[in-house]
């Protein structure tokens, strides 16, 4: 008779039970490298019994939160994972060796489809696509740094005193963080070929008029 | 058939409480099921019990499985779709979980225990629902869970992800 066991379950187990529940997430090795610099105790398969009753959402057994993993898109997938040092330790990773901050981008390799929005949702170029990780990361990332949409593709430091004062501009590629898109929320194409290097698709810079 | 289905069996709490119930009812746990199998005729006049679960969460769950009991069986294969789609939960199965954390993560473990897969994903669903759309911060809040990273290991974190420039 199959009865299911609560307690047993090792981390490698419950890793490999939701590898088999979800075609998103697919633990292997390489997930081990992810975590190498990471190793966090006690042994996450009994873990969980650390917790009270004052929290419940850890007081179940790792193979409960890799369930309610599957259910997740990355970028909430990712949110959760970094709630805290036990989660962090169990949860399957999205990208083998990191999580891009534009997780959610039609063009990235892991787009979310908008099913319902959140406040982080700003309508972008791709309308009914979700937003992106980093919008969701912003508590995460220390407040003098901000997010360079342009060539960085992560958060940076503005430009030193001295060169601008007005924090506006990306300290490491120089494009200005508020460039990332232009009026109507089109992308911007930043890496546009040619010597004048046209950042804004303004009218009067399409060939059509 | 029809005899079996009204044959009504004894489940016993780890409280003690005795929960009668019909037995096509109880079915819906596979690990009772099972048991029912394993036990035949004897598990008739015995009672059952169900020593992880109290009896609070154990009448719970016994009314998702009379609301449910006609439901035909899943596929083993089928949700693999819907697995992605969380809200996808039926309007009485948001009603019957629209209870305190304490008792969804119950039910949710009672579900894993007994073994009602169906239960176990409404479950999880609502706890998705709960963390979808946002932040890290704003999940610790609903669930009331203590931030325990260490400043160096969130650096640590950003630093592996490349979230975030070298300082």
């Amino acid at each position: 008779m199959a009865v299911p066991t609560l307690l047993a379950q090792s981390k490698d187990t419950a890793m490999r039970a939701a590898g088999d529940a979800a075609s998103i997430y697919t633990p292997d090795e390489s997930c081990k490298r992810f975590f190498a610099t990471y190793d966090t105790s006690p042994a996450p398969g009994d873990a969980w019994r650390q917790f009270t009753k004052t929290v419940p959402f850890l007081g179940v057994p790792p193979e409960i939160h890799l369930k309610i993993f599957t259910f997740l898109n990355p970028i909430d997938a990712v949110c959760l994972s970094l709630v805290n040092k036990y989660i962090y330790t169990i949860s399957p990773p999205i990208d083998p060796y990191s999580h891009p901050l534009t997780i959610g981008e039609p063009s990235s390799d892991f787009p979310v489809e908008q099913i319902q929005g959140c406040k982080h949702c700003v309508p972008v170029r791709f309308f009914p696509h979700h937003c992106e990780l980093h919008y969701h990361l912003r508590g995460f990332i220390p407040k003098e740094l901000n997010f360079c949409g342009a060539l960085c593709q992560k958060y940076t430091r503005c430009e030193q005193a001295g060169y601008s004062d007005s924090h506006e501009y990306c300290g490491t590629c120089g494009v200005s963080y508020w460039r990332r898109y232009e009026r109507g929320r089109r992308h911007l194409e930043v890496r546009r070929p040619g010597q004048k290097q046209l950042r804004l698709c303004k009218w009067y810079n399409n060939p059509k008029f | 058939m029809a005899a079996s289905e009204s044959t009504r069996i004894t489940l016993v709490s780890n409280d003690g409480a005795e929960v009668h119930v019909e037995r096509n009812v109880a079915e819906r746990s596979m690990l009772i099921k099972n048991m029912m199998e394993d036990l035949g005729e004897a598990a008739m006049t015995q009672s059952v019990p169900i020593p992880n679960v109290n009896e609070s969460v154990l009448k719970k769950v016994i009314e998702w499985c009379e609301h449910h009991k006609n439901d035909p069986p899943a596929a083993a294969d089928d949700d693999s779709d819907s697995r992605k789609k969380t809200t996808d939960i039926e309007e009485w199965d948001q009603k019957f979980m629209q209870v305190d954390q304490e008792m969804l993560f119950e039910i949710i473990l009672a579900s894993n225990y007994l073994d009602i897969k169906p239960l176990l994903d409404v479950g999880c669903k609502t706890v998705a629902n709960m963390i979808k759309g946002k932040s890290p911060e704003e999940i610790r809040k609903t669930f009331n869970i203590t931030n325990d990273f260490t400043p160096e290991e969130e650096e640590q974190i950003r630093r592996e992800n490349e979230w975030a420039e070298d300082r």
